[in-house]
C-alpha cells in the first residue's frame, strides 16, 4: 500500500515537474495566467464542495477563507521569508530552493490559519440551520474583508504589494491533485460518509452514532484550508493583493462552480471550474465585434440557461467515471 | 451488578405547559422483547426520542446496564449501545442500499483521516472487513440483490426493511423499532415478524417496539406497555392486556 | 447630544429606507423560502428608472411635487414588472427543484442587471436629480431636518402601513398568508399560488424602486451596483428582525440604519459595511431566528 501511494505520487510530482518545464518554455503568458486560474479556481470549487455538496451545509463565505489564507501567506513571505532569503547570500540555485521550501511553508500557514478560522466560524455557528448558515458565512466573509481594509500592515485598502512571485503551475497543479485525490478518498472512507449521511439526513445520521457538529467542524476546516492554500497560490501568482477581490461575488463564484459542476460531484466541481474560468476568456473575441463587453451579461445568461436546462448541475450526484466508464478505475 | 439492561425511571417529558409523557418506566432485561402500544399523540415515540437523547427528559432517569443516559448526545447513545428506526423513514436517501448499511457500521471504524487520505493498509481492510459484515445483513432481508441501488429507488416494504438493517449495523445491545409494520400489507406484516424473532436469536438482542398493528405486537411481544395521553395505563402480557378493560376503553373510546 | 439627535434623526431616515428594501426580502423568502439576491439590483433598476424617467419628462429642469410623483409611481410601475418578469421567466421553472438552484438562479439574474446595468448605463456613477427643492424644515440648535428627510420617512411609513394593510386585511393579503405557510394546501383551498407569488414579487419590486429612488434623493449619486452591498444589507436587516415577518424587517431596518449612523458618526466610517455583519452574528448566536423570528424545530 505504501508502496503504491509513493509510486502514485512520484508519478503525479514527475508529470508536474514535466509539464511546468513544457509550459514555461510554449505558452504564452495569457494562457498561462487562464491555466492558473483554472487550476486556482479548481482547488476553491472542489474544496467548497465538501462543505456545501458533500456535507450540505451552505457556506458562501470561501472568499473569506482565501482572503485569510492569502494574506497571511503573503505576509509571511514578504516580512520573513523572502528577506531571509535574500539576507543568506546563497548562489542562485539555492535560493531558488529556498523559495519554493517557505513558498510551500507560508502556504501552510495560510491554509492552517484559515483552517483555524473556519473552527472559530464553525463551531458556534454551525447550529444554525441553511439558510442562517449561509449568510452567516457571508457576513464573516465580509467582516473580513473589511478588517483587512483596515489593516495597514498588510496594505489596507492600497492593496498588498511586492508578494514575492513563488507560485507556478507545479504549485498550483500540485495543490489541484492534492485536494481532488483528498475529496476522492475522503468519499470512499466512513469520514466522507459520515459526511454525506449529514447531508442526507442529520437525526439519522445522528441516530447512527455520527458526531454531527465534530463532523460538520472537520469539514469547515478542511473545506477552509485549501480554499487558504488557493488563496496562497492566487497571492504569490499576480504578487498583489487588494481587499476588493475578496468580496461575496468571490464566493458566489465558489458556489457556482460547485451546483454547476453538481452538489457534491466532485469532477463536476473540476468541469465547472474549468468552464466558468474559461468561458468569459472564450468570449472575448465577441468584445471585439461588438465593441460592448456584454461578456459579463452572457456569462449569468448562460449560468441561467444551465439552471433552467439541467438543474441538477453538469454531472449531477455522479462522478465522471460513472458518465464516461472507461475513465473509471476498476477497485471500488 | 443487576440483571437487568435498561432501567428506566420516573420519565416525564414537557413541551412547554403540555406533558407528553408522565412517570415513565421500564425495565428491560436482556433477550425481552417488549411492545409499547397506545392511540396516536400517546407519547410512544416521545419515549423512544428520550431513551435515544433525540429530546432531554424533563424528569427521570435512564441507566444503561448503570450508566445514565440522561445528558449524553444521541450519537453517544448509540455508541453504547442503543440503536433505533424511525416511524418516517429516514433513510439516506440518495445513497445506495449498501451505503446505508455501511453508515450504520461507522462506530466500529477508528482510522484516521490521514490513513483514509493515504488508503493505509488498516484502513483498507478495516474497509473490506466492513463490507462484508454490511453484505451479511443485507442478506437477512433479501436485499444483497439490490446493494448498488439507491435507498430512494427501493418500495417502500423494503425501505422499512432497510432502516432496520442500518440500525442493525450499529451492532446494538437494544434495538427500538418504531412502528416497524406502519404501512406493511398483511404478508410482508407475517415476513416481518418472523425476521424480529430471527434477529433476535441471532444478535442476541433486547427489542422495545412500537406498533399499532395488534396481530404483530400480540404475536411477538412477551411483554406490553399501554400508553394513553402520556401515562402508562397497563403492563402486561399481551393476554392480560387483551382483557383489560381500561385498555380497550382507550383503544375503543367509551361504549 | 445634538450630534446624537442629528445622527439619531439620520439613522431613521436611512433605517426606513432600509426598511422598504428589506421587506421585499422578506417577504419572497417567506412565500418561497429564497435569499432573492436579485432584489438589490431591482432596488438599483428603480433608482435609474427614476433617474431617465426625470430627465425625460424634465422633472430635474422644473422640481414639483407632482412630477415627483409621477416619477416615482413610474418607477414603481417599472420595477414591478420587472420582479414580475424574473419571478415567472427565471424563478417559476425551477421552483420544484432544490433550493440551491434557485438561489444560484438568483445570483444570476442579480449578476446579469449588474453586468447588463454597467452596460447600458454606464460604469460611472450618475447624479440623481433633485426632484424637489431641498430646504431645511426644522432646525433646533445644530440639529437640521430636511424635507427629504421628512419625505423619506413619511413616504416609507406610507408604504409600510399600506403594505400592512394588504398583507393583513385584504383576501390576497390572507392568500399571501396562506401561500407562505404552505403551497400544497393553499393551493388545495382554490388560491392561485402562482398569482400570489407573482403579486408578491410584485408588491416587493415597487416597494424597493421606492426605496431605489429614496436613496437617489437622499445621496444623489446613483450607480449600476449600488444594489449590491445596500441589498445585502437590508436582507441582513431582514434576518436580524426574522425573516418572513415583516415586522421583523422593519425593526431589523431601523436598528442597521442606527446603528451604522451612530457607528460612523462616533467611530470610523471604514467599519460601517461590517457592522451590519456583526450585529447579525450578535443576533443569531443569541436568537437564531431574529429577533421576531418564530421558532421551528424539526419533529423526530
Amino acid at each position: 500500500m505504501v508502496k503504491k501511494e509513493i509510486y502514485l505520487f512520484g508519478t503525479v510530482i514527475a508529470i508536474l515537474m514535466f509539464s511546468q518545464w513544457i509550459i514555461s518554455k510554449t505558452l504564452n503568458p495569457y494562457l498561462f495566467m487562464i491555466l492558473m486560474y483554472c487550476g486556482i479556481n479548481i482547488i476553491l470549487g472542489v474544496s467548497l464542495n465538501i462543505i456545501n455538496g458533500l456535507t450540505g451545509q451552505f457556506s458562501i463565505g470561501h472568499a473569506g477563507f482565501m482572503a485569510i489564507g492569502g494574506y497571511v501567506s503573503a505576509a509571511f513571505s514578504f516580512y520573513f521569508f523572502a528577506p531571509w532569503i535574500s539576507a543568506m547570500g546563497l548562489p542562485f540555485w539555492l535560493q531558488t530552493v529556498g523559495a519554493h521550501f517557505f513558498f510551500l511553508i507560508s502556504l501552510f500557514l495560510g491554509g492552517l490559519t484559515a483552517a483555524g478560522f473556519g473552527y472559530v466560524v464553525g463551531l458556534p455557528s454551525l447550529h444554525l440551520r441553511g439558510d442562517y448558515l449561509g449568510i452567516v458565512t457571508l457576513g464573516f466573509g465580509e467582516i473580513i474583508r473589511v478588517l483587512i481594509l483596515n489593516l495597514d500592515v498588510i496594505g489596507g485598502a492600497r492593496g498588498f504589494t511586492g508578494i514575492p512571485s513563488w507560485s507556478n503551475f507545479f504549485w498550483v497543479y500540485f495543490f489541484v491533485v492534492c485536494v481532488v485525490l483528498l475529496s476522492f478518498r475522503l468519499v470512499r472512507s466512513y469520514h466522507g460518509r459520515a459526511l454525506l449521511a449529514i447531508r442526507e439526513n442529520e437525526i439519522a445520521a445522528e441516530a447512527m452514532g455520527i458526531n454531527i457538529t465534530a463532523y460538520k467542524v472537520k469539514a469547515f476546516m478542511l473545506s477552509s484550508f485549501f480554499a487558504g492554500i488557493a488563496g496562497g497560490l492566487f497571492a504569490h501568482y499576480i504578487g498583489y493583493l487588494n481587499p476588493s477581490s475578496f468580496t461575496f461575488i468571490k464566493s458566489f463564484e465558489a458556489i457556482v462552480i460547485v451546483v454547476l459542476g453538481g452538489m457534491g460531484s466532485i469532477s463536476g466541481a473540476v468541469l465547472a471550474a474549468l468552464i466558468t474560468t474559461i468561458l468569459p476568456e472564450a468570449l472575448r473575441p465577441l468584445q471585439e465585434v461588438t465593441r460592448l463587453d456584454f461578456r459579463m451579461v452572457i456569462y449569468p445568461l448562460l449560468l441561467l440557461t444551465l439552471m433552467l436546462t439541467r438543474p441538477q448541475g453538469i454531472l449531477g450526484t455522479k462522478e465522471i467515471g460513472d458518465v464516461l466508464p472507461f475513465l473509471k478505475r476498476k477497485s471500488r | 451488578m443487576t440483571s437487568s439492561l435498561l432501567e428506566v425511571k420516573g420519565l416525564t417529558m414537557r413541551f412547554q405547559g403540555l406533558v407528553a409523557v408522565s412517570n415513565f418506566n421500564l425495565t428491560l432485561t436482556k433477550n425481552e422483547l417488549v411492545g409499547i402500544i397506545g392511540p396516536n399523540g400517546a407519547g410512544k415515540t416521545t419515549v423512544f426520542n428520550m431513551l435515544t437523547g433525540m429530546y432531554r427528559p424533563s424528569e427521570g432517569v435512564i441507566l444503561l446496564q448503570d450508566t445514565p443516559l440522561n445528558d449524553l448526545k444521541p450519537h453517544h447513545i448509540t455508541t453504547l449501545g442503543i440503536a433505533r428506526t424511525f416511524q418516517n423513514i429516514r433513510l439516506f436517501q440518495n445513497l445506495s442500499v449498501l451505503d446505508n448499511v455501511r453508515i450504520g457500521h461507522h462506530i466500529h471504524l477508528n482510522y484516521g483521516i490521514v490513513a483514509a487520505t493515504f488508503e493505509s493498509f488498516y484502513a483498507k481492510t478495516s474497509e473490506q472487513r466492513m463490507t462484508e459484515d454490511a453484505l451479511q445483513l443485507l442478506k437477512i432481508f433479501n436485499l444483497d440483490g439490490q446493494a448498488e441501488l439507491l435507498a430512494k429507488h427501493l418500495p417502500y416494504g423494503a425501505q422499512r426493511r432497510l432502516e432496520i438493517l442500518r440500525a442493525l449495523a450499529t451492532h446494538p445491545k437494544i434495538l427500538l423499532l418504531d412502528e416497524p409494520a406502519a404501512g406493511l400489507n398483511h404478508t410482508e406484516t407475517e415476513a416481518l415478524m418472523e425476521t424480529i424473532h430471527h434477529i433476535r436469536k441471532e444478535f442476541d438482542l433486547t427489542i422495545l417496539l412500537i406498533e399499532h398493528d395488534m396481530k404483530l405486537v400480540m404475536g411477538i411481544c412477551e411483554r406490553l406497555l399501554v400508553l394513553d395521553h402520556g401515562e402508562t395505563i397497563a403492563t402486561g402480557t399481551p393476554k392480560e392486556i387483551q382483557s383489560n378493560p381500561v385498555c380497550i376503553k382507550a383503544y375503543l373510546g367509551e361504549a | 447630544m445634538e450630534e446624537f439627535f442629528q445622527h439619531l434623526i439620520n439613522g431613521i431616515s436611512i433605517g426606513s429606507i432600509y426598511g422598504l428594501v428589506a421587506i421585499g426580502y422578506t417577504m419572497v423568502y417567506g412565500i418561497l423560502n429564497l435569499i432573492n439576491f436579485a432584489h438589490g439590483d431591482i432596488f438599483m433598476i428603480g433608482a435609474f428608472s427614476g433617474y431617465f424617467i426625470a430627465r425625460g419628462l424634465g422633472a430635474d429642469q422644473a422640481p414639483s411635487l407632482f412630477l415627483a410623483l409621477v416619477v416615482l409611481i413610474l418607477s414603481m410601475v417599472v420595477c414591478g414588472a420587472l420582479g414580475f418578469t424574473i419571478e415567472r421567466f427565471a424563478y417559476r421553472p425551477l421552483r420544484a427543484m432544490p433550493r440551491l438552484n434557485l438561489l444560484i438562479t438568483a445570483i444570476g439574474v442579480s449578476l446579469f442587471l449588474e453586468n447588463g446595468g454597467q452596460l447600458f448605463f454606464g460604469a460611472d456613477p450618475k447624479f440623481f436629480p433633485e426632484l424637489i427643492e431641498r430646504q431645511i424644515y426644522f432646525q433646533i440648535g445644530d440639529i437640521a431636518i430636511s424635507n427629504y428627510q421628512v419625505i423619506v420617512v413619511g413616504l416609507s411609513m406610507t408604504l409600510m402601513f399600506l403594505l400592512q394593510y394588504i398583507v393583513f386585511h385584504t383576501k390576497t393579503g390572507k392568500a399571501m398568508q396562506a401561500v407562505s405557510f404552505s403551497h400544497e394546501t393553499a393551493s388545495l383551498m382554490g388560491i392561485d399560488t402562482n398569482r400570489i407569488i407573482s403579486f408578491t414579487f410584485i408588491l416587493g419590486s415597487m416597494l424597493a424602486a421606492a426605496g431605489g429612488i429614496l436613496v437617489g434623493l437622499s445621496y444623489p449619486r446613483i450607480d449600476p451596483l449600488m444594489g449590491l452591498l445596500f441589498g445585502l444589507k437590508a436582507f441582513v436587516a431582514a434576518v436580524i428582525g426574522g425573516i418572513g415577518s415583516i415586522p421583523g424587517a422593519i425593526a431589523g431596518a431601523m436598528l442597521m440604519g442606527l446603528s451604522e449612523e451612530m457607528v460612523v458618526g462616533y467611530f470610523s466610517s471604514t467599519y460601517r459595511d461590517a457592522l451590519a455583519f456583526f450585529l447579525l452574528i450578535l443576533v443569531l448566536l443569541i436568537k437564531p431566528t431574529g429577533i421576531f423570528g418564530k421558532k421551528t424545530a424539526e419533529k423526530v
